[in-house]
């Protein structure tokens, strides 16, 4: 309904005179640019600011580190006077600011200065900033922000003249490399600051109202991965009280003409990217000013000038012209169109102003009194010169409409509504498992069934830059089980790309806080863990609990809430500075996440076989001595750790090594392992050894190494009692060359006395026993003393005898006696064991690079060598032996002809030399031949002793790298995860006047649901202004000041508008507490109590928004998310309102599109009516221009009028075209709605609907049920005409007077036109109007 | 009291026959659907003249327009100046048709031939 002058419509039924007048005004901003003259040569228009000053502009530059001013009393000059020298220096790169005549600096030193200019005398501010870069933005004289990088990050600032300083709690992150791109203006008490993030990408905008920091928001909302716009922002001012950022706004093409230039957009809150926006091609930078009817965008070489307009509030004469004869005009309004317009006048009346786009004024005079009819913008202007008649005829639309219409969107602008997911962390839908195995719960607490594994989940909300993420745990209590566990946030992991988790995380374990109990607070890294801070925090086990964390702009909180108090305790608060690193791995794509790491005593694996029973772990320190260990899913138990530590680093398998026959060996310690050189079976034979010259060569062999012999048995008996019988060890030269006894290496004995007189094996050990040479050997018997070359007699009663083997002459050996000399006996063979050591190791030998570190070579015996790259990745050996030098090697000199080699010759003379080696022998139980080859790396890891494998039925299996863990029947557990993102719920208001605003509409009309001051008295809830509808709803008061005691905030889910709250038996209530505190209530059956409580850590002021979604009940206050409640308890409950406790008073402004718009982008290339038309669809939401060029925008009709004795025609007309009994709402949620009487009396007209929009079920059977009802209201329609109503606009309920009786009807569309001819007198309107019985 | 109008500098005669003054209010009235008078009023009162102008084929004298300088009045797109009878003081006036021009004489380009131009003269 328009609105008219009082009395405006009281005496106009049956006689009234009429006229009509249009005022044409041309509002556009055309800027023309000039040079200055530059007595600095300035070029950079960042190092200046400038503000109004008296009748012009005064203006400051950083020039060479020094303050210039320069005073331009007219700004329409063309030249502008010369910068002067303040004579003061300035630190390097700041930039000083200007506001009210009061100059803002940073000095050479780094203090920040204030003075007046001309004539004040500098005024320390402060001092704290000399370290720093500062770029200086006053807002007043007493107030200045300001802006610097530290650690590579922006940092913001309020200083008050008298020197209070007021920091930001956030940071700048991106691509900053200066602080200049910075400005800050008041309006109406918020200061508004704006920085970019990326130097020539996007403006961040947040604001400052008495003491409360916003959070931060994009002026330009651009799709996540959207470049095709970048705005650098120049500077903000204000002009008739709106914001007006400047800057340069740069488009991506792929031909080579770059398309770039200054723009200015109209703020704050939501900015104007419509036809209103361009000043200039050229890169100006400048600022913004009205000066008298003048508008100056005042660059740093450079001002464009343009004659103001009422786009910034001035009636310039030159741009309006008034036509008071008009000969006819008409006017049609339809509801969520533009009015059409159209006018005749008389050529005469032809005028520049009079152009496509100039805004056009209609009014209208009834008996001598104006009023506004319209306000439109022309589309056309026809000038007609025909036979008849030379007429200027126009047309046009309604001007808000018109914008919409014609604005097309250039590039994607994307919108959200705060993320909400509470959910049961085993809801796959909902929660995603990123690593660990999780049990299969969907109902009881989720586990982790790994051990000291990273289990991580994250929510699959909309990924944002921080917002709040917890979740409520449980730890069991057990021996060796230390749980870490928490939250994360800005989580992100890619496995595509390998890379690792990411994020900020806080955890909660017995080790976090200085070593112990307490939250850590980490920033994860690809993967790696760096502990930011730690708090202490203990808590008890077996109780359920909360963790949460925030981030905004980068501060980070954690708290802590037992599940069963209603308040939260602040464990950590600080900003995320790290420099080089950014809070998020990928800012569009951070998501809110959840740890468990069950942990018991562990260590890595390389991967053992399925019966392996040694058990590679990386280290054995903190196992117990037996245990139960788990390795994926198989148990084992162990009952030997093998301690010690391993040989660190990568072992490289050389292919080339080899043992050659008589390779001498330098390891010392190597001494061998036990070897038998001779055994077996054999025919017996004896023979004696009586005489005292009488030598028995025994058995000879070749060796293959250095030996060390160190017993030599023969089967021997004695006759009598012979005297000691030797065995000595002699060279093979020993027959050959003298002096003999040279050739007697060692030697052993035995006395009658311990030998039988019967066959037995016999030992000799040796005496001090040496290392052979690996070449022929002979055993010798004899009974001559070695040492003194004495011998006995012959003796035939006492004497030893031998068994001889005389059925094997085969054999190598061969029995040689001396009788006055050497010979040879042929065929008798002496069955005997050489039994010593050699440099032959215990096991498979595989040859390793490098020699090692001397030890003993059982060093290493039962830990595990492990392939970890090359041939047999994967393979486990077990260590028998370790030779930390590997035999000398034998370095050919020759090449052979295959079939020899040259092994066949290692060792002879002529043939090579020897090399000491340079390699290491390690020993293993297990083959690897065929396994390992050229490239194998080893790793070698201490070892568990298995006893079983498979215990507890679980199935014994190979397994690669992975932990071992003590095996503990326990896990953390958790039942409900819940993210909340920071940005602010839109409702369909917010993102209505956001798309008007881009496209140039400033002026708007939203009708208010509820305006009507609420309130109550000391010590007592009052009683709630309800509105119906509101199961969900956003409710937006401006918090009051409150004292103690008091409360204001919002009732809902009530099923029934009861004045005393406690007659309500359900229900919620969200306030806000004098504390500073937010409270959320629940109402069970008429109990209410308080669910939780929570401290933001603001104090509140300005405009509080409450979002209740569902089980999610958000706060925002003054732009900053504050908080958000979660219950599920009451689903349903219609009735929402404001509720005060105590003696307060909250005046609200809750919208009547308060509807929750959860994401909304606008699509390059399409145009803002469309968009409009589908955000709305076919809910009951109507709109049109206003008489003064708003866009009006409602949901609830207003209330019925009369329409007088105006009517001269009417016709009743029905129809079912558009009738429906059955319509059914679908999109994420369906629902059906049935009027079972039309369904009885239209029959079954069944009708669907897109329900894309709707948050829920409820909200989706809301849409059918209005879509029905307005369907039904269309059967009955009615087409008045009569004398002009100007009030009645779309969607009206007006009653018409006919002669049947009075008729209520809601006006679908109305056509108003004005006739004044000399025959012809009319102001008509025509009606398209329906029943409005049952809409 | 003249016995002639001036209508764009010429002088007229009239016919005495038709020539009369108008007072034009402009205004529609209806019934509306209960019955009532409906009037609605334009504004201003339109003032003027409606009957024949005398036009001959030839000039009578000095001052005095002929049916050649009529039909060039007649043919403007504005106002034109005009002096009633009864008047010393010109106004603008529209001249608005439909013009029906009847000859005295079937010689009409007889010297001494008359026309006669019905013709409403309305106060701009």
């Amino acid at each position: 309904m328009r609105t008219l002058p009082v009395g405006f419509l009281s005496d106009v039924e049956n006689s009234r005179s009429i006229s009509a007048r249009l005022t044409f005004r041309d509002n556009r901003l055309v800027f023309t640019e000039r040079v200055l003259a530059d007595s600095l040569g300035l070029a950079d228009p960042s190092t200046a600011d400038a503000a109004p000053s008296g009748t012009g502009i005064l203006r400051v530059v950083n020039y060479s580190n020094a303050l210039y001013t320069q005073d331009i009393t007219d700004p329409s000059s063309i030249l502008y006077p010369d910068w002067a020298d303040a004579s003061i220096s300035l630190a390097v790169s700041s930039r000083p600011g200007v506001e009210g005549d009061r100059i803002w600096y940073q000095d050479s030193i780094g203090d920040i200065y204030y003075w007046d200019y001309p004539s004040g005398s500098p005024v320390l501010v402060t001092s704290s900033y000399a370290a720093y870069t500062v770029t200086l933005a006053p807002v007043s004289t007493s107030v200045c922000y300001i802006h610097f990088l530290d650690q590579g990050w922006g940092r913001i600032v309020r200083l008050t003249s008298a020197g209070a300083e007021t920091e930001w709690q956030g940071r700048i992150y991106g691509n900053v490399v200066t602080a200049q791109y910075f400005d800050a203006v008041t309006l109406n008490g918020e200061d508004h600051l704006y920085a970019a993030d990326q130097n020539d990408g996007r403006l961040l905008t947040l604001k400052y109202y008495e003491g409360i920091w916003s959070d931060t928001s994009y002026v330009i909302p651009l799709d996540v991965v959207d470049e095709t716009s970048y705005f650098r922002m120049a500077y903000a001012s204000v002009i008739d009280g709106k914001v007006v950022i400047t800057g340069r706004l740069s488009r991506q093409t792929e031909y080579d003409v770059p398309v770039a230039f200054d723009i200015y957009t109209f703020g704050p809150d939501h900015y104007t990217m419509g036809r209103d926006l361009f000043v200039s091609q050229e890169d100006i930078g400048g600022k913004m000013f009205l000066i008298d009817s003048m508008l100056f965008y005042v660059g740093i070489n450079t001002v464009s000038e343009a004659d103001a307009t009422m786009l910034v509030g001035y009636d310039h004469p030159d741009h309006k012209v008034v036509v008071n004869d008009l000969h006819s005009w008409s006017l049609g309004c339809a509801g969520n169109t533009s009015g059409q317009f159209s006018a005749s006048l008389a050529r005469s009346e032809e005028d520049a102003m009079i152009r496509r786009n100039a805004e056009a004024l209609l009014e209208i005079n009834i008996n001598g009194a104006w009023a506004t009819m319209a306000t439109v913008s022309l589309d056309t202007v026809t000038a007609t010169d025909d036979m008849d008649r030379q007429e200027l005829l126009l047309s046009g639309r309604s001007s808000a409409i018109k914008k919409l219409s014609m604005w097309e969107s250039d590039q994607n602008y994307d919108y959200w509504s705060q993320a909400k997911l509470s959910a049961h962390p085993g809801e796959l839908e909902n929660v995603i498992r990123v690593t660990g195995l999780w049990d299969e719960a969907d109902a009881g607490p989720l586990e982790l069934e790994d051990l000291n594994v990273d289990g991580v989940l994250y929510m699959s909300a909309k990924a944002s830059r921080g917002g709040l993420m917890r979740a409520k745990f449980q730890k069991p209590t057990a021996d060796d089980f230390s749980p870490l566990y928490g939250v994360a946030l800005n989580y992100y992991y890619n496995t595509e790309a390998e890379i690792g988790h990411n994020g900020l995380l806080a955890i909660w374990g017995d080790d976090q806080h200085s070593g112990g109990a307490g939250i850590g607070l980490y920033y994860w890294d690809d993967g790696v863990m760096t502990l930011l801070t730690s708090a202490s925090l203990s808590i008890p086990d077996d109780t359920w609990h909360w963790l949460m964390m925030t981030f905004q702009d980068g501060l980070i909180r954690v708290f802590y809430r037992l599940d069963s108090t209603t308040t939260w305790t602040s464990v950590i608060s600080m900003v995320f500075d790290e420099e080089d690193y950014l809070p998020w791995k990928r800012e569009a794509f951070g998501r809110g996440g959840l740890y468990i790491r069950n942990r018991t005593p562990y260590s890595m694996t390389p991967g053992f076989s399925s019966n392996s029973m040694i058990l590679p772990v990386e280290s054995t320190a903190s196992f117990p001595t037996s245990e139960t260990v788990v390795v994926n899913q198989e148990k084992i138990t162990y009952d030997g750790i093998l301690s010690g530590t391993p040989i660190p680093g990568d072992l490289i398998y050389d292919p080339d090594g080899y043992t050659a026959t008589r390779a001498t060996h330098n390891n010392s310690y190597f001494d061998g392992s036990e070897i038998v050189a001779r055994d077996g079976a054999y025919i017996p034979a004896d023979r004696n050894l009586n005489s005292s010259a009488s030598y028995l060569f025994g058995p000879s062999w070749k060796q293959t190494g250095l030996t060390m012999v160190t017993e030599i048995k023969f089967l021997l008996k004695r006759n009598g009692s012979p005297p000691p019988l030797y065995c000595y060890l002699v060279h093979d030269h020993y027959d050959n060359q003298a002096p003999q006894q040279q050739y007697v290496r060692s030697w052993g004995s035995v006395s009658y006395s311990s030998v039988g007189t019967s066959y037995s094996w016999v030992t000799f050990t040796i005496t001090n026993p040496v290392w052979t040479s690996p070449t022929g050997y002979f055993a010798m018997l004899t009974m001559r003393n070695p040492s003194t070359g004495a011998h006995p007699g012959y003796d035939a009663s006492n004497y030893w005898t031998v068994q001889i083997d005389n059925n094997n002459l085969e054999r190598p050996g061969v029995i040689r006696a001396y009788n006055n000399g050497w010979y040879t006996v042929e065929g008798i063979a002496v069955p005997f064991q050489v039994l010593g050591r050699n440099r032959t190791g215990t096991g498979y030998e595989i040859y390793l690079d490098g020699r090692g570190s001397p030890c003993e070579r059982d060093t290493y015996n039962n830990f595990s060598l492990v392939v970890t790259d090359g041939p047999g990745k994967g393979s486990v050996f077990t260590v028998t032996d370790y030779d930390w030098q590997a035999p000398n090697q034998w370095v050919p000199n020759q090449e052979y002809e295959a079939p020899e080699k040259w092994q066949d010759y290692a060792g002879l003379s002529g043939h090579g030399s020897w090399a000491t080696s340079n390699l290491s022998r390690i020993f293993v139980q297990e083959n690897p031949s065929g396994i390992i080859g050229a490239g194998t790396v080893f790793r070698m890891w201490p070892s568990l002793l298995v006893s079983e494998r498979g215990v507890d039925g679980t199935l014994s299996t190979s397994h690669g790298e992975t932990e071992v863990s003590v095996y503990r029947d326990a896990s953390v557990q958790t039942d409900l995860v819940q993210f909340y993102s920071t940005e602010p719920d839109m409702m369909m208001e917010d993102i209505i006047r956001e798309l008007g605003t881009k496209a140039g509409v400033q002026d708007f009309e939203f009708d208010q649901a509820l305006e009507t001051a609420v309130s109550s008295t000391a010590g007592t809830w009052g009683a709630p202004s309800y509105l119906p509808g509101r199961k969900n709803f956003i409710a937006r008061f401006n918090a009051p000041t409150l004292s103690s005691s008091q409360e204001v905030g919002v009732i809902c889910r009530a099923t029934a508008q009861e004045p005393a709250i406690a007659d309500l038996d359900q229900g919620y209530m969200i306030t806000l507490t004098w504390e500073n505190k937010l409270r959320f209530y629940i109402n069970t059956l008429g109990t209410w109590i308080m669910l939780e409580e929570f401290a933001p850590g603001f104090s509140f002021a300005g405009e509080v928004r409450i979002s209740g979604q569902d089980d999610a009940f958000s706060v925002w206050v003054s732009g900053r998310y504050a908080y958000t409640f979660h219950d599920a308890t009451w689903a349903d409950g219609e009735y929402a309102g404001m509720i005060v406790y105590g003696a307060a008073t909250v005046t609200p402004n809750w919208s009547d599109l308060d509807r929750r718009k959860d994401n909304y982008i606008f699509d390059m290339g399409q145009r803002g009516a469309q968009l409009l038309a589908d955000m709305i669809g076919q809910r009951r939401i109507y709109y049109h221009d206003s008489q003064t060029g708003a866009l009006k925008v409602f949901r609830s009709r207003p209330a019925a009028y009369d329409v007088g004795d105006v009517l001269i025609a009417s016709n009743d007309i029905q129809s079912d075209g558009a009738a429906a009994s059955r319509v059914r709402a679908e999109g994420y949620n369906v629902a059906e709605y049935v009027d079972y009487d039309l369904l009885r009396e239209e029959g079954n007209l069944f009708k669907l609907i897109n329900a894309m929009e709707a948050n829920d079920a409820w909200e989706s059977y809301e849409e059918a049920r209005k879509v029905l009802l307005e369907a039904a209201s269309r059967t009955s329609n009615y087409a008045p005409v009569g004398f002009a109503d100007p009030r009645i606009e779309p969607n009206d309920q007006i009653v018409l007077s006919l002669p049947d009786g009075d008729v209520s009807v809601i006006v679908d569309e109305v056509q108003f036109g004005m006739d004044i001819a000399s025959d012809r007198v009319t102001f008509d309107m025509e009606i398209g109007a329906r029943d409005a019985e049952g809409s | 009291m003249n016995n002639y109008i001036t209508l764009d500098s010429k002088k007229y005669m009239t016919s005495s026959k038709d020539w009369a003054p108008v007072w034009l209010k402009p205004a529609t009235d209806r019934i509306t659907l209960s019955g009532e008078m409906d009037v609605t009023y334009g504004p201003g009162l339109i003032v003027g003249y409606t009957g024949s102008i005398i036009a001959p084929v030839t000039s009578p004298g000095t001052g005095w327009g002929t049916v050649s300088d009529l039909k060039t009045t007649l043919a403007k797109r504005t106002a034109v100046t005009f002096t009633a009878h009864d008047s010393s003081t010109a106004v603008n006036v529209h001249v608005l048709g439909p013009f029906n021009p009847a000859s005295m004489s079937p010689m009409w380009d007889a010297s001494s031939n008359e026309w006669h131009v019905p013709v409403r003269v309305l106060e701009a």
